[in-house]
């Protein structure tokens, strides 16, 4: 029987919420996002022994690119969005409105540029980690990272995103 | 909403998700299925190599197996790009002048405290003693280049590939009262832009001091061009070293922030960046043309008849047109927010709109795309935002133009003729002799001839 040791069991119990969050604002779809985390988690196993110094990145990556192949081969729209989700915010039916209409707006956003968002402002990465998530140039990441804002601006302004500039 | 406020709404999207607690389990089982079942595959390879059309019904499926892994990174990052530095004796034609290094290395350790880069915690752990790189007269004064050994630890602000000890470095210009000042400083962030140059200033004359790095041909650019095909590119000159700088007297008037080093040739984008000291830059310059569209489709505007199926993908055939040519190392890009889309006599489908790089005033561009044949892009220059007609763009092989004014009525005519049918915000005119065009907006008519 083939282990990976506590450090990878460690690995995913420190990880598994947040990359599952970061996933399912990649996918805007739960069941959709706890799959590619899974396979995920699988591929960074089957790595383990290369990657246990440093997995985060590996771990970015490998969610990124199954995210975009995910697109890729379903079309852009997600079967279920996240307003769809049984969740028991404390907070007022407005406040659970604005993001509803956040979450719709990021899934109206091309791959790439969803994905950019995603790294760059909730995962808190660095233009140059994003770059190295994503597979491109830095000049990409800026590019579109600034077009995301603006579309982001534009599909929702000015419900929620009033001021951002 | 800031970026802030962005962060946290996405993470108040998700806050309530939480990971399944068997997890774990399915992510080990699932690991060691695919581990078999590679080593299966590879043995399979193995096995086969020799059976040439077998070998490629075994392998293919490894390889689609794993479309999805990137690589695995072996050294992330580029290590300690300032470590050099510490080598060698001081260099420049002020590396005999005890006085003035002694003044350097002061101004270095009273900076720490100072520097942006405080809170980020690079100097907590410093290694050793600074020295002094370079010292020397430029035409701006004098200027020094510090290195100091620090270890470097993960840090609120600063995520490292690796924790360890690095070179970090500092400039050092005259200050106003004639004593050494820093200016900034700046410690190897893998993958990210390194500050390897600096303006020094005296009176009117301003120079820039460019740090040589080890094995690469440096360019220096002082603005960006915008040429007739859409493209907008920055020219760099290679830059000669001496004792590890090199030293530009720059022209009068140049802006600072207009200033790009940049590997030879200079085409891709630059990891290298020249130290920036003036005000902060905003993120996206609000000096578009056209924009504060109420909704998305306020900012499609319809040309000519019959291009409907050109609306929907519009706005990202410009902007994608667009950005392809432009210049990698703007720092920030104001991309079109309005798109006029239509389809020429000759069966061409046209887009028009702008784009802003950086402070730049915008320009405004049109994108062909011929039913056969290559795309291409015409540069209409700086629009006027306060001419009766701002967009007026001559299309090529006598296809007429391309015009454009937010909220406004317009319609053509030739020779003094029956003007045709008006058309909100942009329209297509076909070429034709003595051109005019009559733009109704607020209350007002103007007539302009088109060039």
């Amino acid at each position: 029987m083939v282990t990976r040791g506590d450090d990878f069991d460690d690995f995913v119990r420190g990880s598994s919420t947040r990359l599952l969050r970061t996933a399912v604002l990649l996918v805007g779809d739960r069941s959709a996002a706890e799959d590619l985390v899974q396979e995920m988690f699988e591929r960074v196993y089957v790595r383990w022994r290369r990657i246990h110094s440093a997995p985060d990145a590996y771990a970015r990556k490998t969610l990124a690119n199954l995210a975009a192949n995910r697109w890729r081969s379903k079309g852009r729209k997600p079967e279920v969005t996240l307003a769809d989700h049984d969740r028991p915010t404390p907070d007022s039916a407005e406040d659970h409105a604005v993001r509803a209409q956040l979450i719709t707006a990021l899934q109206e956003l091309p791959p790439r540029q969803r994905a950019v968002i995603v790294l760059r402002y909730y995962e808190d990465l660095t233009e140059a980690q994003t770059a190295d998530a994503l597979g491109c140039s830095l000049g990409t990441v800026k590019s579109q990272t600034s077009r995301a804002l603006d579309r982001l601006r534009l599909i929702t302004e000015p419900a929620i995103l009033e001021g951002l500039r | 909403m800031t970026e802030t406020e962005l962060k946290q709404r996405l993470s108040a999207d998700v806050d309530s998700v939480e990971a399944s607690p068997d997890l774990l389990d399915r992510a080990r089982a699932g690991g060691a299925r695919r581990l078999r079942r590679r080593r299966f595959l590879a043995a399979g390879a193995i096995a086969l190599t020799s059976v040439v059309v077998g070998g490629v019904a075994i392998t293919a499926p490894a390889m689609f197996d794993h479309r999805s892994d990137p690589p695995v990174a072996s050294t992330p990052g580029e290590g300690d790009p300032y470590a050099f530095l510490m080598n060698g004796p001081t260099r420049g034609d002020l590396a005999g002048d005890t006085t003035y290094l002694q003044q350097v290395l002061s101004a270095w350790r009273s900076s720490h405290t100072k520097s942006i880069n405080h809170d980020r915690g690079i100097f907590n752990h410093l290694q050793g003693d600074a020295k002094v790189a370079w010292a020397g007269n430029t035409p701006g004064g004098r200027a020094a280049i510090v290195v100091e050994n620090s270890d470097l630890r993960n840090h609120s602000d600063v995520q490292l590939y690796h924790e360890g000890v690095a070179a970090l470095v500092g400039y050092v210009v005259d200050g106003k009262d004639g004593k050494p000042t820093v200016v900034g400083d700046d410690y190897p962030v893998p993958g990210s832009s390194q500050q390897t140059a600096f303006v020094v200033g005296k009176d009117d004359t301003k120079a820039l001091v460019v740090l040589q790095m080890p094995g690469k041909q440096i360019g220096l650019s002082l603005g960006r061009t915008y040429a007739e095909d859409g493209s907008v590119k920055r020219m760099y000159t290679p830059l000669k070293f001496r004792d590890r700088v090199a030293i530009v007297k720059l022209p009068a008037g140049q802006k600072d922030e207009d200033l790009r080093i940049n590997r030879m040739p200079g085409t891709a984008f630059s990891y290298l960046a020249v130290l920036y000291t003036g005000p902060t830059m905003t993120e996206t310059p609000d000096n578009r043309l056209w924009s504060g569209f109420a909704q998305e489709g306020d900012g499609l505007w319809a040309m000519s008849d019959g291009a409907n199926n050109l609306r929907m993908k519009a706005n990202e055939v410009f902007n994608d047109a667009i950005g392809k040519v432009s210049d990698p190392n703007a720092n920030s890009t104001a991309f079109s927010i309005w798109t006029g889309y239509g389809v020429t006599t000759a069966g061409t489908a046209v887009y028009i709109g702008e784009q802003a790089l950086d402070n730049d005033p915008t320009h405004v561009y049109a994108v062909l795309k011929p039913k056969t044949g290559k795309l291409r892009i015409v540069h209409g220059g700086v629009p006027d935002a306060s001419a009766a007609l701002p967009v007026a763009i001559k299309l090529p092989d006598s296809q007429g133009w391309a015009i454009a004014r937010k909220d406004a009525q317009l319609s053509y005519r030739y020779d003094g003729g029956a003007w045709s049918p008006a058309r909100s915000n942009a329209l297509l005119v076909p070429a034709g002799t003595h051109a005019e065009v009559k733009v109704e907006a607020g209350g007002r008519t103007d007539v302009v001839p088109l060039p």
